[in-house]
């Protein structure tokens, strides 16, 4: 199952991976504007893969091969998100380029790591269901990255930025 | 009664519900509660009236509201006869939504959306009232509000209602003419913003005194009750929602998400859970038609300093 899934997917997924660009977390001598940078652009591409995933959902848009590449790009980059936010990167400390994380990151970060997490694992399990190919199963999967994946970090440690 | 209805009844007192005069009736689920647990939903009341953060009760009170003028808790709203409602009258609920009024002739601090609720149908507090006779009692007291002076002065409730409050029935105006083939949606669309979901209670920006400022509806609010900013939803492209498209709005009312792939968080995220997504695609729809006819502001919403 695993093997022709891979077989029938692989082209896209490589396709997607050059489209999409290749996963950067932040490298030495980053300053702390050029790490905010980055993980805007980062969460810009995760935006991008759900709004991509939940347009399949709603209108069939694509394919499901699509949609568990997307949803193994996000689990693959929610491992990246703790290293995205070293401490002296929050709104208090930067201001340029202006960012909303919320010093409440570093209060606790453990607990930021494990949101982070539960990200990986519920865009994780959105995969499996896309690789299923059951249309309703990826609606079903979906809901959650979206409510507790992507909201359940925006809720407690992002200042929503102005337009 | 039939039969059913009465084993259902006989079960709900061996579970140990109260037991109080009525409460054999009054315990049912008819459709009359079915419906009012909609208005229930699409007005909002479980988020105020509940204190999530702290594992409150549901609807027992005890939500902060941090406003300029202090910090308002929500009133437990169960039919707890002593903490609670429960000995309310449907015509206290009435006056409570329509009036502002408390059964002991009280104002309420418009913290309560009284302004909003005004408006709300006959029929619709009927059936809430239905509802709200059902749900568990909870025996906890509410919290008091803690304001500052002046404000913590409940007569100046009554004066303020007096210069801000206007009574009576809701009226949505004249369909305007980009909804002309859907007025029926388009006014239903408005019942739902302007009245139950009372959008404007945190989206329109407020005045000195606290009054909302409907000269900018839903134009957005630097301060919103939790602190921070909350957004123009009017169709201004750039400041508002002009870029969005009705399917837009109702992707985010369902699920959160708005155009850029992004998730709502705090106080929006709870009003999708508890209430848009839980709404039928038709009353999404009109929502999203409203919205989208509504007079452009021009008004950039910026985060105030922490």
């Amino acid at each position: 199952m695993k093997i022709r899934f891979a077989s029938a997917v692989a082209a896209p997924v490589v396709a997607m991976i050059a489209v999409l660009g290749v996963l950067a977390g932040p490298a030495l001598g980053d300053s702390a504007a050029d790490i905010v940078k980055k993980r805007q652009e980062t969460m810009k591409q995760l935006g991008a893969n759900m709004k991509a995933i939940t347009e399949f959902v709603k209108t069939g848009q694509g394919s499901a091969g699509d949609v568990a590449a997307r949803a193994g790009q996000i689990a693959a980059t929610a491992k990246l998100i703790p290293s995205l936010f070293p401490a002296g990167t929050g709104m208090d400390m930067v201001t340029d380029p202006k960012t909303g994380a919320k010093p409440e990151i570093w209060v606790d970060f453990t607990k930021f790591e494990a949101a982070a997490a539960n990200l990986g694992d519920l865009a994780g399990k959105l995969q499996q269901a896309a690789a299923g190919g059951d249309a309703p199963a990826i609606g079903a999967a979906l809901a959650p990255v979206g409510k507790e994946g992507c909201g359940g970090c925006h809720t407690p440690f992002r200042q929503k930025l102005d337009n | 009664m039939t039969l059913r209805a009465a084993a259902l009844v006989v079960l709900l007192l061996v579970a140990g519900f109260p037991s109080g005069p009525a409460a054999s009736t009054t315990l049912l689920v008819t459709e009359a509660t079915r419906r009012g647990a909609y208005v229930f939903q699409a007005a909002g009341c479980l988020g105020c009236h509940t204190d999530v953060k702290n594992k409150g009760s549901p609807l027992a009170g005890g939500r902060a509201l941090k406003t300029p003028f202090g910090t308002f808790h929500a009133p437990n709203i169960t039919p707890d006869r002593e903490f609670g409602i429960g000995t309310w009258t449907e015509e206290d609920l009435t006056r409570a939504l329509r009036q502002g009024v408390a059964p002991n002739g009280q104002s309420y601090y418009p913290a309560f959306p009284y302004t909003s609720f005004a408006g709300m149908t006959d029929a619709d507090i009927a059936d809430l009232w239905a509802y709200l006779r059902i749900v568990e009692p909870v025996a906890e007291p509410s919290r008091e509000h803690l304001l500052a002076f002046p404000f913590n002065l409940r007569t100046l409730t009554g004066i303020w209602r007096a210069l801000y409050f206007a009574p009576g029935e809701f009226d949505a105006g004249p369909t305007p003419e980009n909804a002309a083939g859907e007025a029926e949606s388009w006014r239903r669309g408005a019942y739902l913003v302007r009245v139950l979901g009372h959008c404007g209670e945190c989206h329109t920006p407020r005045g000195v005194l606290g009054a909302v400022d409907n000269g900018l509806m839903l134009g957005g609010n630097p301060a919103g009750p939790d602190g921070g900013p909350v957004p123009n939803i009017t169709p201004q492209p750039g400041s508002g929602i002009g870029d969005w498209s009705r399917e837009d709005i109702v992707t985010y009312l369902q699920m959160g998400m708005d155009p850029a792939g992004d998730f709502a968080g705090g106080a929006m995220a709870e009003v999708v859970e508890n209430t848009t997504s839980r709404l039928t695609p038709d009353d999404r729809q009109a929502i999203a038609l409203y919205l989208s006819t509504l007079p452009p502001v021009e008004r950039k919403i910026v985060r105030q300093p922490r």
